[in-house]
Parts: structure tokens; sequence; C-alpha cells
């Protein structure tokens, strides 16, 4: 141990002797999550004021059919109706944001009891005909309750009844609540990146790099035996990665105090208790201790520091898609989830944030984790005792 | 001190093996210079890494200090001083730092570690740079660093592969000087080169291998016996030729003698 200790320490020593490290360590987490923040609501900013300056472009196609629809477009704010009649290429053009058609015979089937459809033609990847969308959508409801109206009141009904049955929703989560849900959801994926980039680095140059700069032998040879020399990168590379993710949490923490950038995310502060910015902390020692053990693995494999670097970066990549998965999809978090690596400390990250307790999953995605760790120092330990593999050319 | 009997080191790829060296048998003893002479590819290299444990023989084995390479890798490593193109420094450490550390790898505290730093770093007229990194150093400096690290552990053998390669006339000369100083120590000093004027001034006992296999053996005079020098026996033995005789080489009475030794020793040796 004392060995592995001294290999570490030398290691850890050639690593702040060098800037590009240092900056990958230090710099970069501490500067990514304000940058990330800060754009994220500067470009949502902007694009909220664009959006809500842009004035939205409908045509209706068979207005005839529908006399009433168009008093009721008409009145949506910022919306303007385009007196010729375009069809839904229109919208591809970009000369319209949304065609709402009409078919024949439309109002006068549905004072029949006949099913009418009309239908609302809108761009999918295109932000303000999404938004026109929405508002032609709300507007049709009041159009059909409008029809259902003045039938009942044909009828000799009470028209009124149309508006009796309301529906209000009520958002229970606070102002704060919401946002730290929405930051869960970016911090463990962003953490797990940075993380990832700091080991890679130190895990490579410690390995593969060794072989390239022909100082490996130099330590072959000395008393230390491969386990202990092994180990002493490793430990290395876990307190690289484990630094790397401190200064990532010390970034997002000190940017989410800063009341503007939580805009980005919520309408009010951000509240992230100190018991949860702990934990978060605690977690990172897992997630760095499985990716160090996994990239050493792949530079003890890689013959040198440039394919070492390809590896790293086909893995991180799988690293990304696992961590992604925690933040674009709804998983259930069930107990198989927190067994899975990355994914099982992401979500439980996320859950913390959102103020769930999950001492138990917490542990279960700890434990998984640190167990897959294991393993993958095996396999480096068996790949750095493998002369075939070591002096590979 | 060192006892080598029939090494051989078989090296596979998916298309062939090549036998890098081939039941070679020497031995050395405390107070001398042995030095294995032969052409680049010869063996050389694979022989002193396999003695430094560095790769493990495919058959034979050897004794370092007392020790067997195979069974017992970890003593033998606390046991030598090792040098070669391939045992670069760190070029961000300092010339301290370096020893420092490779003295605490070795099983030394750190304030013996320092002291004893100290102590070569003087010996070798570094103290001058001993806070300057490694990697601002020249070629020379660079190699006076390494063999101070050789001897951090104050090892009784040192096996030095090439160890004036790339030095200019003087540097070589220095290193020159430092292996007959760790000779006169009382240590056994295993070098490898291909040069012929180097093992004739440095070595007690000289190997020539070529294609793996040792072809002579004996005091550098003696071997050049007949020949003139130790240049022209070399060429004997390995030279075009030769071809049909460099397996035994058994064109002097000596490689006859030697030959006979190997082949002896070689059926000896215990398969893997």
């Amino acid at each position: 141990m004392h060995r592995s200790l001294t290999v570490a320490r030398k290691e850890l020593l050639d690593t702040v002797r060098d800037s590009r490290t240092l900056l990958l360590t230090f710099v970069l987490p501490l500067a990514l999550y304000p940058i990330t923040i800060l754009t994220i609501g500067l470009v949502g900013e902007a694009n909220r004021a664009r959006e809500a300056s842009a004035s939205l472009r409908v045509a209706i196609v068979g207005s005839e059919q529908a006399p009433a629809l168009a008093p009721v477009v008409a009145e949506i704010k910022q919306m303007t109706l385009v007196p010729v009649e375009l069809g839904p290429a229109a919208i591809r053009d970009r000369l319209v944001d949304a065609v709402l058609v009409v078919p024949e015979r439309h109002e006068a089937a549905i004072l029949s009891g006949a099913p009418s459809t009309i239908t609302v033609y809108y761009d999918q990847t295109d932000a303000l005909s999404r938004r026109a969308r929405g508002q032609l959508e709300t507007a049709l409801g009041r159009y059909r309750e409008h029809l259902l109206r003045d039938q009942l009141d044909r009828l000799g009904g009470d028209g009124r009844l149309v508006d009796a049955a309301r529906i209000e929703v009520q958002n229970v989560a606070s102002a704060g609540q919401m946002g730290a849900y929405i930051v869960g959801a970016l911090v463990p994926y962003l953490l797990v990146i940075l993380i990832a980039s700091a080991a890679s680095h130190t895990a490579i140059d410690t390995t593969a790099g060794e072989k390239e700069r022909s100082t490996l032998e130099t330590i072959l040879v000395s008393a230390a035996s491969r386990n202990e020399l092994l180990f002493g990168k490793f430990l290395a590379t876990f307190v690289t990665a484990s630094a790397a993710g401190a200064m990532g949490l010390l970034g997002l923490t000190l940017t989410i105090a800063i009341p503007s950038s939580a805009s980005a995310f919520a309408e009010g502060p951000i509240l992230l208790p100190a018991w949860s910015i702990v934990v978060l902390l605690f977690m990172i020692l897992p997630v760095a201790a499985l990716l160090s053990a996994l990239l050493l693995a792949f530079g003890c494999f890689a013959r040198s520091t440039r394919e070492g670097q390809t590896f790293a970066s086909y893995f991180i990549m799988l690293v990304a898609v696992l961590a992604v998965l925690s933040v674009t999809s709804e998983i259930k978090p069930t107990t198989g989830v927190f067994l899975i690596p990355i994914l099982g400390t992401t979500q439980a990250q996320r859950q913390i944030l959102a103020g769930a307790h999950v001492h138990g999953e917490v542990l279960l995605a700890i434990t998984s984790t640190l167990l897959v760790a294991g393993m993958g120092l095996l396999i480096a330990q068996r790949l750095f005792a493998s002369e075939r593999v070591m002096f590979r050319q | 001190m060192i006892q080598v009997l029939g090494l051989t080191k078989v090296f596979h790829d998916s298309k062939s093996q090549v036998r890098a060296v081939d039941g070679v048998v020497f031995n050395g003893q405390g107070g001398q210079v042995i030095g294995l002479l032969g052409l680049n590819g010869a063996g050389k290299t694979t022989t002193l890494r396999m003695l430094a444990t560095v790769l493990k023989p495919t058959s034979g084995t050897a004794s370092v200090a007392g020790h067997d390479i195979i069974s017992a890798p970890d003593q033998v490593r606390r046991q030598i001083g090792f040098l070669s193109g391939d045992t670069r420094l760190y070029d961000r450490l300092t010339a301290r730092e370096v020893l420092v550390y490779f003295g605490q790898l070795a099983g030394l505290d750190a304030p013996e570690a320092r002291r004893k730093a100290g102590l070569l770093l003087g010996r070798f007229g570094l103290d001058e740079v001993a806070g300057r990194r490694v990697g601002r150093l020249s070629t020379g400096l660079k190699q006076r660093v390494n063999l101070a690290r050789a001897l951090i552990c104050d090892p009784p053998v040192l096996i030095l592969d090439e160890p004036t390669a790339g030095l200019d006339v003087l540097g070589a000369r220095e290193v020159g000087r430092m292996i007959i100083e760790a000779r006169d120590e009382g240590r056994c000093v295993l070098l490898s080169t291909h040069l012929m004027h180097e093992a004739e001034k440095l070595c007690d006992e000289v190997s020539i291998i070529h294609r793996g296999r040792i072809l002579a053996q004996g005091p550098p005079a003696a071997l050049a016996q007949g020949h003139g020098d130790l240049e022209e026996a070399f060429a004997a033995l390995v030279g075009p030729e030769n071809q049909g005789e460099e397996e035994t080489g058994t064109r002097t009475p000596l490689g006859r003698a030697a030959a006979r030794s190997v082949d002896e020793a070689s059926a000896a040796a215990p398969a893997r």
C-alpha cells in the first residue's frame, strides 16, 4: 500500500504540473456549469422574447364551411389570418405558420350530428409553427364550445351548460422545487461527463502515455509489484476524477445561487438543501471509481495515447447515453434501474435533487457501481500484468 | 551474483514465432563487468529484460543475487539497478524528485530516500541541476540521473542495456568511468553493447550473442586471440562467410568450447 501511495503521489504531482490536466480537472468543471446554465438561460430568454414578439400567420382553407371559425381565430393575440387560401405546402415555404383545413359542409354535418374533422397542419420542427398549433387547438376548443352552445340553445336547452364544467390545473410543486427538478435532470448528466473526461485524461496518460514516453519499463523494473503500480495509478485517476466532479458541483452551487441564472429553469429561486449537496458530493466517489477503473483498463490495453483516447471517447459516448437516458426519459425508478451503473447513480441523484428520500436506492446504486468498479480494476490488473498487452507494438 | 541457465524467449504473433533468445548461458560475479556483445536484434535486450523480470522466459531460468527470476521476481528487482533505452525518466519531475521517488519505490522511507538522493546527486555531479526538471536536462545529464536512479537502492547487480547509446564521446567516457566505479565497489555489472571498443575497454568477460545464441565467451583478450582484436574475432564468428558455422560458433577453439558448454547447459535446463 505504501508503494501504491508513493505512485499515486507522484502521478498527482505530475498531473498538477501539466497545465492541460489542470484545465480539464479544475478550470473547465468550475466554468462549465455557469457557462451552460447561463447560456441556456440567455438563449431561453431570447427565444421567449422572439416568440412573444413574433406574429403568427395562419390560413384557413374552406372557411366558408365554418363561418364561426374565422372570428374565433381572429381573436387570438398576435395571430394574423392570411386572407388567401393557402394549402399545407405553404407551411414548408414559410408563407404561413399553420393551416386549418375545413371539410365540405362542416357545420351542416355537425348540426345534423354527423362527425366532421377540422385538420390543423403545422411544422413540428419549427418553434413558431408549434406555437401556432397550440394556440389553434385552444381556439378550436372555444369554437367547438360555441357550436355546442348554439345547438343547445336551438334545441331549447341552456347553452350555459357548455361552460358549466371547467377544468383547472394546479401545480403543487413550488417554483424552487420545479427548478430543482429541472436542474436535477441536467446536473447528474454533466457531472458524469466531467468525471469521465478528467478520468480518461489521467488514466490514459499514466498507462498508454507511459508506454509512449518509454517510462513504463522504468517503473516495471523498480521494486514495486505490478499490482502496487496499478493501484497507485488507479488512486491518482480516482482523485483527479473526483476532484473534477467536486469542482463541477461547486460551479453548480455557485451558479444557482445567482438569481438571474435560476430564471433559465424556474420562475423563482432554485432551492438546493445543503444535505442534498453533501449527498451529491458523496455520490461522485463511486462514479469516479467506476470510470477510473474502466478507463485504466482501456489505457492498459491501448498501444499509444491516441489509441487510448479513441477507446476512451467511445466509452464516454456510451456513458453519456446512459446519463442522457436518465435525463430525457421518464424512467420508472425501479430496483433494477438503480442496479445499472451510471443510470442508477444518475437516477438516484435526480431523485435526491427532486427532494425524494431514496436512501435504500442510493445504497443500491453505490454498491452496484462499486462492484463493477472492482471488476474493472481486475480487468486492468490482468492487462497490466500481461506482457503481450503491455509490450505490444 | 548472476547465473543464467539456458534462458530462452520465444515471441508469438498471429503469423509466426520468433526465437529471440535461445538457450543462453553465462555467469557473473561481484566485482566483474560482464559484457553481452552482439548486433542489433541479436537478443541482448530481451535477455536483459528477462533478467530484470520485465519479460518471462519461455524456458530456462536464471538467478540474480541468489533469487530466481521466475519464482521470486520481486526479490530480484530489489537487488538490481536496470537501465536501458526504454527506461526514460519523467520530464515534469526534477532530478532530485526522480531519485527520491525511485528510492521510495525501492522501500526507503522519505528521509532516507532524500539522503541517498543527495549523495548520488553529488557523486554524479548533478548538484547544480538537482532542482531542474528532467525534461530540461541535456541527454548526457539525463543519462547520469538515470544511472543514479539505478543505484538509488544500492543494488549488488547493475544491468545496463547500451548505456552509452546517444551520448557524445565525453558523455560515454563518463558512463564508462561510472561502470568501472560500480565494479570496483564490488557490484556485478551486466552490460550489453554492440560497440567493440566499449566491450574491450570495460568488460572482464564478454559473451558474443548472435540470433539469440551465445557463440563465444571469455575475456576480450582471449576472444581476440588469433584475430588481432575483438572486432575481427566478432566478424569471424558472425560474418556472412561463416553462416554455416555461426549456429555453433565453432570457428575458434574458444568458440567450440563455448558451444559445447552451451549445449550441455541447454540440455540440463528445465523445460517450461
